[in-house]
């Protein structure tokens, strides 16, 4: 690897940070705050990054020839611990968010869409700070590189290896000849998509504030909220116009900007995108009957279905909002969320998991075999879509599922060593990797994550990091190989 | 699929099942007599199978050369079933488990030697039945260490061939030219493990019918008690003898083949007994860090449940073990991923996990160069890419089918943490005793449709998935 271009291009990426840091003082200026400490901090903070980006830059420098895959992924995982670690350090030392592990978490939560957080209740928090939670939303749902690879020109010659590295989902296409107008095209469908869920959310009625932050917080799945209760105090058009959004956010975003673009054909003819609302509604459906079945319906019938649907949309696109406490409900629902939680929604969005694509190829890989076994000197072809997926796609699917599990196993069983009870290690680890939030028992939809321990709460943030990054851009750099110069 | 030549074979299993049943039989000579309700019940189902069995083979024809993977893997799945089927009669009649779903239940869980039970307390059965629950789960063992050693390499079967046809040493050379002779082999190695056993637990205090049916329990991992306290309240010695007869019956058989015949150092170099034994291990520190005692009873029980665990016997342990909440999910964890490949355990089996991990990383390396050949090597041969594609396979269909009968169990009103837990001992063939590790809900308890959902489990662990998926499949259906 050579170091001095990761740190170079680093450079540059923390100049993008920096200008990122500015947006809250678009709080402090709309509060009238902008003397505060806050808006001091992010102002020093601003220019901290700034410089640092500058020294970076102009200190190390980068012929082109430099620029290989270790590096892609030197420059992809650099990226996202800066972000996260500079993230952070606007929270220290303020109300709220005392220790530094604290700061550390949120920052993670936040920029990797988790939407997990050790705050009891997030209105204590300075505004500036609320809205830097939801900034961090937005900049990571789509990948931080992805932005940087799109408003950046410099990073286009090696940026489809940086895209690749970041990018979701088993398979990545390159969409168009440069891979900086596929960034710029994501990134305006994703800006659409963030503004058309803000203007909605102001037309159900929210303050502008809340708007913008569950703006971004929805379309990037992410899942902070400016409230302790999450959406559940907000009216019931809120709450829809955030289902909505979440299923958006949910969906592939080139199909997505396509059926825009007025040809709706191609995402409604998606494998992927017709198996995710299948699995949408059977859970929501199921959800209704069951819940009915136990307790009725107090709140009407629309309350039923609205709840329901809600916490089906908010676990399996990884969101994590909550208008009920679904930990609350009969264990097979939450069977049926933990399900929804490892599923995910649609690759090439910005939701966590395993993605609805890969369970498609699982259960392809189940049949293939089957007729191996039957026809031993048959060549069995697997299509999705009549388009044929390669053998190393698919080996490399059943890789992520051993990695997802190694991890979760491991990570399950280090948290219930640091005495986490077992419900909430078990969903909590599966919480984390798949970029929900909020998981079941302590870690519910009505708790927090406030009550572990540092250690619990480092690895958890890993954990988050390793499920956004879909683990082999962060396990590449565990080889050797990697790091020879 | 030819299905003439598949009930044919399974008139052979039927008759040979026929022949065994006449060993409890011979126990009621010395313990009712031929006349009592047990003696009876065990002649009228010995004397159904071997008339069955008789008949199916002469109705019959056999065709080996019609006999192709299809054939074999559809005798598996029904084989298994026909014995448990039969293995069930003995409870039926006898009225010890007068509902033929309950009966059914407690054949399979022996022949898939899951050990997962509806007697509270054993002590309650005649000794003959004593005696013929635990040999089920001893012929069980048996027919999974031949037909995965010996049986699937021979047909060379999907990616099976995993298990013992390349063993260190002369590379290439089968373990043993012909499929029968590698059959007997394994016979007298399983018999005389028996047998030892046996002798280790009546010089350990056992008397010696406690120690017949502990023994046959034991080396099939069943995990099948004589009485309600089980195990973890016998002398020590007994329970020293237990832990490793348990630990070595997880051992691949193959290898205790070759080690038997004396080449222990080959057998030795194998990175899959490595990777057992530091699981054991691990899961004893486990066991002792939450225990909280490094007394000798101590050890003493942490080595106990933990060789019950890594081996998939899963011995009923008294339910304050499972207080501390790592050691459920620990024991089930080490459970899912099972015994060495090639032993009667159950589970993954931990061949097949580090293959899986080698393949997880070799994509991760290969993410570095793209264009470079990665060979898969294990214990440094090379291993095909249908093997690593067939075992990536086990691994899906064995979540898939794990999570879907939790999800069933829950809808039948377990809740989510018992329900977990039953699914995963008895798809992992782990069992328990009267309940899973760490489930609230005792087998006895579930509804029958739950019964229903734990005894598919048991059975899809068992023929690991794809001998019985593959029944289901059209493909197999087309001449």
């Amino acid at each position: 690897m050579n170091f001095a271009c990761v740190l170079h291009l680093l450079g540059r990426l923390c100049m993008v940070l920096a200008a990122l840091l500015l947006l809250p003082l678009l709080v402090c200026l709309h509060d009238g705050t902008l003397d505060s400490e806050i808006a001091r901090r992010f102002l020093v903070l601003a220019a901290g990054t700034f410089a640092g980006g500058l020294l970076l830059r102009f200190g190390f420098r980068m012929r082109p020839d430099d620029f290989q895959i270790p590096e892609a992924f030197g420059v992809v995982t650099g990226a996202w611990l800066v972000f996260s670690l500079v993230g952070a350090l606007p929270f220290l030392g303020s109300t709220g968010i005392p220790a530094v592990v604290d700061a550390f978490f949120e920052s993670v939560s936040g920029v990797t869409t988790t939407g997990a957080s050790i705050l009891p209740d997030p209105a204590l928090l300075d505004r500036a700070l609320l809205f830097w939670r939801a900034t961090l939303h937005l900049v990571g749902g789509l990948g931080i590189v992805a932005l940087s690879v799109a408003i950046l020109p410099a990073l286009g010659a090696g940026g489809n290896f940086l895209f690749q590295a970041e990018a979701s989902g088993p398979e990545k296409d390159k969409l168009l000849p440069r891979i900086s107008s596929v960034s710029k095209v994501l990134w305006t469908t994703y800006i659409g998509l963030t503004v058309a869920t803000i203007v909605a959310f102001l037309v159900a009625g929210m303050s502008p504030f809340d708007a913008i932050c569950h703006g971004f917080a929805t379309s990037s799945t992410g899942g902070f909220s400016t409230r302790a209760d999450s959406l559940a105090s907000f009216s019931a058009a809120v709450q829809w116009t955030a289902i909505a959004g979440m299923l958006l956010g949910g969906t592939n975003y080139v199909l997505l900007l396509m059926a825009a673009r007025g040809r709706p054909r191609a995402l409604l003819a998606s494998t992927e995108w017709r198996t995710y609302l299948g699995i949408v509604a059977c859970v929501t459906l199921i959800a209704c009957a069951v819940r009915f079945a136990a307790e009725g319906a107090p709140g009407g019938a629309e309350e039923l279905l609205r709840s329901s649907l809600f916490s089906t949309a908010a676990v399996i696109t990884t969101t994590g909002f909550a208008t009920v406490d679904y930990g609350l409900w009969a264990g097979s629902l939450k069977l049926l969320l933990i399900f929804c939680m490892l599923s995910g929604a649609c690759a090439g969005s910005t939701s966590g998991g395993h993605k609805v694509i890969r369970l498609i190829l699982y259960w392809k890989v189940v049949t293939r075999e089957l007729r191996r076994l039957i026809r031993p000197s048959a060549v069995v072809v697997v299509r999705v879509q009549s388009r044929v997926i390669p053998d190393g796609i698919l080996l490399k699917t059943v890789a992520f599922l051993a990695i997802f599990l190694l991890l979760w196993g491991a990570g399950s069983l280090a948290l219930l060593f640091a005495g986490v009870p077992a419900e909430a290690a078990i969903s909590g680890a599966i919480a984390c990797l798949t970029n929900v939030g909020p998981a079941f028992g302590e870690l519910g939809p009505s708790g927090n994550y406030s009550g572990l321990g540092d250690g619990s709460k480092a690895l958890m943030a890993f954990l988050m990091l390793a499920g956004r990054l879909e683990f082999f851009a962060l396990f590449v750099l565990l080889s050797p190989q990697a790091w020879r110069r | 699929m030819n299905l003439e030549i598949v009930l044919h074979v399974l008139g052979r299993l039927s008759a040979l099942l026929g022949w065994l049943l006449l060993v409890p039989v011979a126990a009621c000579l010395g313990s009712g007599g031929l006349g009592s309700p047990t003696g009876v019940a065990l002649l009228v189902t010995a004397g159904l199978a071997l008339g069955g069995g008789w008949a199916l083979r002469i109705a019959c024809d056999w065709d080996p050369a019609r006999f192709g993977p299809g054939e074999a893997f559809a005798s598996f799945g029904a084989g298994w079933v026909l014995f448990a089927t039969l293995g069930a009669l003995p409870y039926l009649l006898t009225g010890t488990l007068p509902v033929p779903l309950d009966a059914l239940f407690e054949s399979l869980s022996g022949f898939t030697t899951t050990g997962a039970t509806l007697f509270v307390d054993p002590a309650v059965l005649p000794p003959p039945l004593l005696l013929w629950r635990a040999l089920t789960s001893w012929i069980g063992g048996f027919g999974f260490v031949a037909v995965s050693v010996a049986v699937l390499p021979a047909l060379g079967a999907g990616g099976n061939f995993l298990y013992g046809a390349e063993l260190p040493g002369r590379s290439g050379e089968r373990l043993l030219p012909r499929l029968s002779t590698t059959v007997r082999w394994l016979w007298i190695l399983y018999a005389g493990f028996t047998l030892a056993v046996f002798a280790g637990l009546v010089g350990a205090g056992l008397s010696t019918w406690m120690a017949l049916c502990q023994s046959l329990a034991l080396v099939s991992t069943g995990g099948f008690v004589t009485s309600a306290a089980g195990l973890s309240t016998a002398p020590a010695a007994v329970q020293w003898v237990a832990s490793v007869a348990m630990l070595v019956a997880g051992l691949n058989f193959a290898f205790l083949l070759v080690a038997a015949r004396g080449r222990v150092a080959t057998a030795g170099r194998n990175s899959e007994l490595r990777l057992y034994l530091l699981g054991f291990a691990a899961l004893v520190a486990v066991f002792l860090w939450a225990g909280g005692t490094t007394s000798s009873a101590g050890l003493r029980g942490a080595i106990l449940a933990a060789a019950s665990s890594v081996s998939t016997t899963g011995l009923p342990l008294p339910a304050d073990t499972w207080r501390v909440p790592i050691l459920p999910v620990a024991v089930l964890l080490f459970a899912a991923l099972g015994a060495c490949s090639g032993s009667p355990g159950g589970g993954l089996k931990i061949a097949r996990a580090a293959l899986l991990a080698k393949g997880a990383f070799r994509e991760v390396a290969r993410l570095l160069r793209p264009a470079s050949v990665l060979v898969l090597k294990v214990d440094g041969k090379p291993l095909p890419e249908r093997v690593l594609a067939a075992t990536g396979a086990i691994l899906v269909a064995a979540m898939l089918v794990t999570a879907g009968g939790a999800v069933a169990l829950a809808f039948m009103g377990l809740d989510q943490a018992s329900a977990t837990a039953s699914a995963m001992a008895a798809a992992a063939n782990l069992g328990g005793g009267a309940a899973a590790p760490g489930s609230s809900t005792s087998w006895a308890d579930l509804p029958a449709l739950g019964k229903l959902v734990v005894m598919a489990l048991m059975l899809l662990g068992r023929l690991e998935f794809f001998s019985v998926l593959v029944l289901f499949s059209r493909h197999a259906w087309r001449r």
